[in-house]
């Protein structure tokens, strides 16, 4: 289902995109999958094995073994581990981020006005370019992987929150609230919180396929995670060596159990973005 | 009786309203007309304390009234005028009518606001039913002068009519203060008791005809 067919449900509202329960659910099966499988892999199959140095998918190694005679499916379980711990930090801080400063940008004018340019500022950066710069002052690393991202998915997050809280304070029944006797913090209590909320959480399950696809994007290029650690990035890199000597398939586990994860919250955030407009469409 | 005492305003250094003044006695209806951009909705909301004039001062019974957000509900309230942008798309009708403290049963029962609106949202009511709420909620025990917006313009003739009888009908009941905004004439001259006219910022009285 696309997000242009539009379907009719029972209470005859008109909505084009899947209920955010059903995709929640998906996504939440896919992490419990991902971290409690990969808690609960034995330690031996991560081990080198040298008697079984690339050896092709078999019922004993479903997606084959690496060079190094390592397990590529339970690789991939460790490594996508990783990568959703990393993701989850660094989305976190980073909509910490943008929550901060909308709120500083709500407080007075001058807030304001800095928080908009530094907005457009790091928005008219290219994206990776900044990753890349921000990882490689870091020293790379894990560390360097979650501030890098944590300082660069921020901007479209904070740029959507500040004009909502804008468009809210400025509204007319935000006035109304006020001559009918509501003081400040009630207001923001029982106009703004509720209207940026659901932005908020949208927000954030959107930045964490990104914030999980960069960090494989970091490791690739070897400013990411550290080369002994399971990382996507790293696997995917050492494919491109692999695939030259024939063997295609230490890459499939690792491309497609990324693309996978990304996809389902990349999905999931999107249904909670169409689900966070007031009931009847947007404000 | 509610004053407005030479009020001056403008935007951007173009002055909007200057030295505009007007007298509302308690159970008098006002008419506003005015071509757009006039002045009347401004006026409109500095007198509901929405906007802080740049210059004059607005008065009820000769004391200044108080500034809005001090935990009780201003005498004087302005309905603004698009009734769907003056209500919370997220709130349902019965806290939206609860938003000044108790709902006035007469006055909810007046405008011909249902029960059964209670648990709904704005977005699943007409155009006509919303300004019912938007105006119901004003209706405070304290309330002694309304400022209407064009309440009526998105609504139909027979729409307008019935919302306005009965509007004029519980402002009379309760002795309020009435200043009903709006473009057309024949409206002001059939629901007002007099009209005023916006014009080059001054408020000046219209000729009512007979």
């Amino acid at each position: 289902m696309t997000a242009l067919d539009i379907s009719a449900d029972g209470e005859g509202t008109v909505r084009g995109i899947r209920p955010p329960l059903h995709r929640g659910l998906w996504a939440a099966c896919l992490l419990i999958l991902v971290l409690g499988g990969s808690a609960l892999l034995p330690a031996n199959l991560l081990e080198i094995d040298a008697s079984a140095i690339g050896r092709a998918p078999d019922p004993g190694h479903p997606f084959g073994t690496d060079s190094l005679g390592r397990d590529v499916a339970a690789r991939t379980l460790a490594a996508l581990a990783m990568s959703v711990k990393v993701g989850l930090v660094a989305a976190t801080a980073s909509t910490g981020i943008a929550l901060l400063l909308s709120l500083a940008a709500a407080s007075n004018r001058v807030a304001d006005q800095a928080v908009g340019v530094l907005t457009e500022l790091a928005l008219g950066l290219p994206h990776f370019v900044l990753l890349i710069m921000i990882a490689y002052a870091m020293g790379g690393g894990t560390n360097g992987v979650v501030v890098a991202i944590a300082f660069t998915h921020w901007p479209r997050l904070a740029r959507l929150l500040r004009h909502e809280a804008q468009g809210v304070a400025a509204s007319d029944y935000v006035a109304a609230s006020q001559a009918l006797g509501r003081p400040a913090h009630w207001i923001a209590r029982h106009h703004m919180a509720p209207h940026l909320a659901p932005h908020l959480i949208a927000g954030f399950v959107l930045i964490f396929p990104h914030a999980i696809l960069h960090e494989a994007g970091l490791s690739f290029i070897g400013l990411g995670i550290e080369p002994h650690l399971p990382s996507i990035g790293v696997m995917l890199a050492e494919s491109l060596r692999e695939i030259i000597a024939g063997r295609w398939w230490v890459a499939v586990a690792p491309g497609a159990g990324l693309l996978l994860v990304a996809l389902a919250f990349e999905r999931f955030g999107e249904a909670l973005r169409v689900a966070a407009e007031p009931p009847g469409g947007a404000s | 009786m509610l004053s407005a005492e030479r009020i001056g305003h403008a935007f951007g250094g173009s002055p909007v309203l200057s030295e505009a003044s007007l007298a509302l006695g308690a159970g008098e209806i006002v008419g506003l007309g005015g071509m757009s951009g006039s002045g009347k909705s401004t006026l409109g909301r500095i007198l509901g304390g929405h906007l802080v004039p740049q210059s004059g001062r607005v008065r009820l019974d000769g004391a200044p009234l108080p500034p809005p957000g001090v935990g009780r509900p201003a005498p004087v309230q302005y309905a603004p005028q698009a009734a769907e942008l003056a209500v919370d798309p997220r709130w349902r009708i019965g806290r939206i009518l609860a938003n000044g403290g108790t709902p006035d049963p007469e006055a909810i029962a007046a405008l011909g606001v249902a029960p059964a609106w209670t648990d709904r949202h704005p977005s699943e009511l007409s155009g006509g039913e919303l300004a019912r709420v938007s105006l119901a909620r004003f209706f405070h025990p304290g309330l002694r002068a309304l400022v209407c917006d064009e309440i009526t313009a998105q609504l139909d003739a027979l729409e307008q009519a019935a919302l306005l009888e009965r509007l004029t009908g519980v402002a009379r009941r309760r002795g309020l203060a009435l200043l009903l905004v709006s473009h057309s004439a024949g409206l002001r001259a059939r629901y007002c008791d007099r009209s005023l006219i916006l014009t080059e910022g001054r408020l000046v009285p219209e000729a009512m005809p007979r």
